[in-house]
């Protein structure tokens, strides 16, 4: 009967989607993932079920990471369920969102407890595919692109990872998890893994989705977005490549990593709008813990270690930024408001590392459980630490000049104040965050960059948080909208080739599928250079 | 003579009666139609049950006449033909059910279900066919059970698409005949056999068995619309949608790549045909034609077009999969016989309904058409995902098997392209259909404010769809169940390497 804990995660949206929606049972929307959260808390440690009904025959389980994950990426969730519930709007009201979050939701949970390659891709497929329905909810033309965006590049991400797939079964003679722990995979599988999830963790050259989807999404939706979905990419790359077997590709992450991570921070301080300054943010973090993960897989004998410690990583990455959203969604509802700013300066303050957070505790952490690799890593660490508090001085800079707009503070707030609280220090207990001089001198390093950067984004007054942003970020962002212009013979031509239907809609972009594949294959052809010597 | 003598016989009459009676009704006993269409698809579909159980329990059951010295004409089931009978039993129903909806009120309709229920009887005739020449006979008899169906509609496209149908595939019939002839010549009776039976006699020239085979191919490869012999099916759309329905998933164009699935494996076997050096030509041809396909559909507003095309590329996942040398490579193809029969059959469903109930032809006319039949287009939905190959809909387990096998043939470098590609583009055709259905607004030019509310559809024809999309996504989501295809083609796959 224990199986269930592996079963009712995933099934309870999706039997929730048959009722909703009415408005009787509109609650229930906050009930799905709740057995997530039951199942992560009481299911015994080791648990397996085998569904050899489902596909090729399923496995499930739950270890030490899936626990972790499936705690609070349901908490995620749930904060967001909340939130949609507690602030209804017109977005977030369609049957069609709500069917996109519950199907999303579902696939996260799979995806977390599968223990074979064929459930884990079905989760993630279902996880990608239907956020799709939440990017467009706002329904206005800057979301229908996004999440043209969004659809082209993770239907790119997930051939890739079905590619990958193919190739990792076939050289471990099974799809099981385990299957792979000891067979060597070649260099196309690991290529095409990196670049299947890739694209969920905005490696450059595989972002261009992200800020746009970002800011388009409500705010519940870019909570998950930028935190349990993130987080399934790099869950996929624990899940799929053994540090054991990968040791030669290790240099490839880490310089992709190091790049996402200044890309991130270049892009970031470019930004006008406090959800792009947080969605490159995120480019910057998934490049940190991108590279992370290659110093694991460079120090095998290290890996148990520096692995454990970049889950925790992640996950407080999870809770920062989701709560960041929400807060986000609530500054854009309610204007500025004395509450609401403290509550978004102790998340950033977190994000940034500051002494005494959470995100203190958990560069310590890792920085305690590098071997060898520790030298680069902490430099890593510390220059991200700079240009994280950057970032969020620039996030807080913004927040400054929305306007306020009603001095009441209702139930909601005081709510998201009190999930915030917690989520700054949370998955690690209040005492582990310790102060540390490198972390007060990293915080005010960042402040002072912040100063010299801060009129980068600043040629225009900033009034909503939605305004367009700079024309050098929307060139880093969107070289798609840059081919879009049209004046080009060649990308004429080939929107003639790729996108000859439609009478009605002569102005329709080149494809998003089109460019996604002209991109990826670029990207392919710049990865293959780099490894070729090797 | 035992019930197994007779049981393929009787599944081939149980289609084959009902039609030449209908023949004789008149136009206005609808009841007594219906009555006989269902009646001998029920019975069918019992009768096909009896053979799946037999054949799964190895039992031996055939028909056979002897015509003359050496020329039998046999009917035999193996797990390859009762795959292939199940799908055209199954679907054969539904299509009824759905064109006795669809043709409510229509001119000619005892012409209609007459040679229907022909075109149904060749088909299981050449899926139980138990060796090639009785095989030729059955798919010279679909060839022309099929004209009249094509050219139902009677005005002057419908005649032109049925003749350009007729001129493809006789000349590839006549193909087809000249090699099984030469074959039979050379090689004596050409009874199938798992394994094939050309690797065992002796003395034959590879050169000559090469011309042959592709002689057979290229007469099969017609029905199967390989690129460059695919020309007559974009045309042949203008058919009422039961019938292209029928045509795309079970009858005509499944009969070519089955015809192929056979000659390569049962006649030809597969380790001997790649001992010859037969399979990568076709390998090649298969995957260009895959790749092709797509990119032809990518253009087409006509919605009917751009499936047609999309079967185009999809059938040709069959034939590779019996071009890949490997178990693994046998599954996917022959699994994708029956998923791509599921998948393509509920898309032309819902492309009739959309015709039917709006007037809907194009796919720039599809805005918003979700809200209005929800039933339909979720149906859609599912057929389209598969056939993208996301799971977990039906078409997903295709295309694993198939890259894993052309991994273990050595040849992933140049297939799983061809496999991403295909699905790739799959996506940039299906996608687009998708997000008007759901998320665009229904159209002030088409449709008056006033029709923007749900249509009904009647229950015949919105419930075969419905049908259909759940069984290829449950296919696809219990694949590992018991009798469902994917173990029915591993079977398969067992006995054809069993050597």
């Amino acid at each position: 009967m224990s199986n269930w804990f592996l079963i009712i995660p995933w099934l309870a949206p999706l039997l929730i989607l048959s009722v909703t929606p009415g408005r009787a049972t509109r609650w229930l929307l906050v009930l799905a993932p709740v057995p997530a959260l039951a199942s992560a808390l009481l299911a015994a440690d080791g648990l397996t079920a085998r569904l050899d009904w489902l596909l090729l025959g399923t496995l499930l389980g739950i270890d030490d990471t899936g626990r972790l994950f499936l705690l609070y990426s349901s908490l995620a969730w749930l904060a967001a369920s909340l939130y949609i519930q507690l602030r209804p709007a017109l977005a977030t009201e369609r049957s069609r969102f709500r069917i996109a979050f519950l199907l999303a939701m579902s696939g996260n949970f799979l995806l977390i407890l599968a223990a074979d390659m064929l459930s884990f891709y079905l989760g993630f497929a279902l996880m990608g595919l239907s956020a799709y329905g939440m990017v467009v909810a706002a329904g206005t033309r800057a979301a229908h692109e996004a999440g043209r965006g969004y659809l082209g590049w993770t239907i790119a991400g997930e051939l890739a990872l079905f590619s990958g797939m193919v190739l990792l079964a076939s050289d471990g003679n099974g799809w099981l998890f385990t299957d792979l722990a000891t067979a060597e995979p070649g260099i196309a599988g690991v290529l095409l893994m990196l670049v299947g999830f890739g694209v969920k963790m905005a490696l450059p050259g595989l972002h261009f989705w992200l800020p746009a989807a970002y800011r388009a999404a409500p705010a519940a939706a870019a909570a998950v977005l930028s935190g349990p979905m993130l987080a399934a990419g790099l869950l996929g790359w624990l899940r799929f490549l053994h540090p054991a077997t990968v040791q030669d590709h290790a240099t490839l992450f880490i310089t992709l990593g190091i790049a996402g991570a200044l890309l991130g921070l270049a892009g970031g301080v470019l930004q006008r709008d406090a959800r792009g300054v947080l969605a490159w943010s995120s480019i910057a973090k998934a490049g940190t813990m991108t590279a992370i993960l290659g110093v694991a897989f460079a120090w095998p004998d290290s890996s148990t270690a520096i692995l454990a410690a970049l889950s925790l990583f992640m996950i407080h990455h999870l809770l920062i930024k989701s709560a960041l959203f929400l807060g986000m969604g609530e500054l854009e509802r309610v204007g500025r408001q004395p509450w609401l700013l403290a509550g978004v300066t102790l998340l950033a303050l977190s994000l940034a590392g500051a002494p005494w957070s959470g995100g203190a505790a958990a560069k310590e952490l890792l920085t305690g459980s590098l071997g060898d690799g520790g030298t680069v890593v902490s430099l890593l660490l510390m220059g991200m630490a700079a240009g994280t508090s950057m970032l969020m001085a620039r996030l807080l800079w913004l927040t400054l000049r929305i306007a306020p707009r009603s001095q009441k503070i209702d139930a909601v707030t005081v709510g998201w104040l009190m999930l915030a609280i917690p989520a700054s220090w949370l998955p690690f207990e209040l005492m582990q965050a310790g102060f540390s001089m490198t972390a007060l001198l990293m915080l005010l390093a960042g402040l002072g960059l912040f100063a010299i950067t801060r009129p980068l984004g600043a040629i225009r007054q900033t009034r909503t948080a939605d305004t367009r942003s700079f024309p050098v970020t929307e060139w880093l962002a969107t070289p798609i909208d840059v081919l879009n212009s049209g004046r080009h013979a060649l990308v004429r031509n080939l929107r003639r080739c790729l996108a000859p239907l439609d009478a009605g809609e002569k102005k329709r972009p080149v494809s998003s599928a089109a460019t996604s594949l002209l991109w990826l294959a670029l990207y392919m052809i710049l990865l293959i250079t780099l490894v070729a010597p090797a | 003579m035992s019930f197994n003598n007779w049981l393929p016989l009787l599944i081939v009459m149980s289609s084959l009666v009902p039609g030449l009676v209908i023949f004789l009704l008149r136009e206005e006993s609808h009841s007594l139609r219906t009555l006989l269409n269902l009646f001998g698809a029920i019975i069918k579909l019992l009768l096909v049950g009896l053979l799946i159980w037999g054949v799964y329990h190895a039992e031996v059951i055939e028909t056979r006449w002897t015509l003359a010295p050496g020329l039998d004409l046999v009917l035999h089931a193996d797990a390859l033909s009762v795959l292939f009978v199940t799908l055209s039993t199954l679907l054969w129903l539904l299509t009824t059910i759905y064109a006795i909806g669809y043709l409510e009120n229509a001119p000619h309709r005892s012409r209609f279900f007459g040679f229907f229920s022909l075109c149904v009887t060749a088909t299981v005739g050449l899926a139980l066919a138990g060796n090639l020449f009785t095989f030729v006979i059955f798919y010279e008899m679909l060839t022309l059970a099929t004209y009249p169906l094509v050219a139902h509609k009677g005005s002057p496209e419908a005649l032109r698409g049925a003749r350009i149908y007729l001129a493809y595939t006789l000349s590839g019939g006549i193909l087809l005949l000249i090699g099984t002839i030469w074959l039979r010549n050379i090689a004596g009776p050409l009874e199938f056999a798992q394994g094939g039976i050309l690797g065992s006699i002796e003395g034959l020239d590879p050169l000559v068995l090469g011309i042959i085979f592709l002689l057979l191919i290229t007469g099969l490869g017609v029905k199967a619309a390989l690129v460059p012999l695919h020309g007559w099916l974009p045309q042949a759309m203008v058919a009422p949608a039961p019938v292209s329905a029928l045509l795309h998933a079970v009858a005509v164009v499944k009969a070519g790549a089955f015809g192929i699935v056979r000659v390569v494996y049962d006649v030809y076997g597969i380790e001997f045909a790649a001992s010859l050096g037969l399979l990568a030509p076709l390998a090649v041809a298969a995957g260009f034609t895959i790749v092709y396909g797509s990119l032809r559909a990518l253009s087409q507003d006509h919605l009917k077009k751009r499936l047609a095309w999309s079967t185009v590329s999809q059938v040709s996942y069959i034939a590779l999969g019996a071009a890949i040398l490997g178990p693994l490579a046998t599954i996917g193809g022959v699994v994708h016989l029956v998923h791509q029969g599921l998948m393509k059959i509920t898309l032309f469903f819902a492309a009739g309904n959309y015709a039917e109930t709006l007037g809907i032809h194009k796919v720039s006319e599809m805005n918003g058409v979700g809200r209005r039949m929800p039933g339909t287009t979720i149906a859609f939905t599912i057929g389209a995902l598969g056939m993208i190959g996301l799971p977990p809909v039906a078409g997903f387990i295709s295309k694993w098997y198939l890259g894993l096998g052309a991994v273990e043939a050595g040849i992933a470098a140049w297939i799983l392209p061809v496999l991403i590609a295909s699905s790739l583009l799959n996506a940039a055709y299906f996608l687009p259909i998708l997000y008007r259905a759901w998320f665009l607004k229904t159209g002030e030019r088409l449709q008056p404010a006033g029709e923007r509310a749900r249509v009904v559809t009647p229950p015949a024809l919105l419930w075969p769809p419905i049908v259909t999309a759940g069984l290829a996504l449950a296919a696809g989501l219990f694949a590992a169940l018991p009798y469902s295809p994917l173990e029915w083609a591993q079977l398969i796959a067992e006995r054809e390497y069993r050597q």
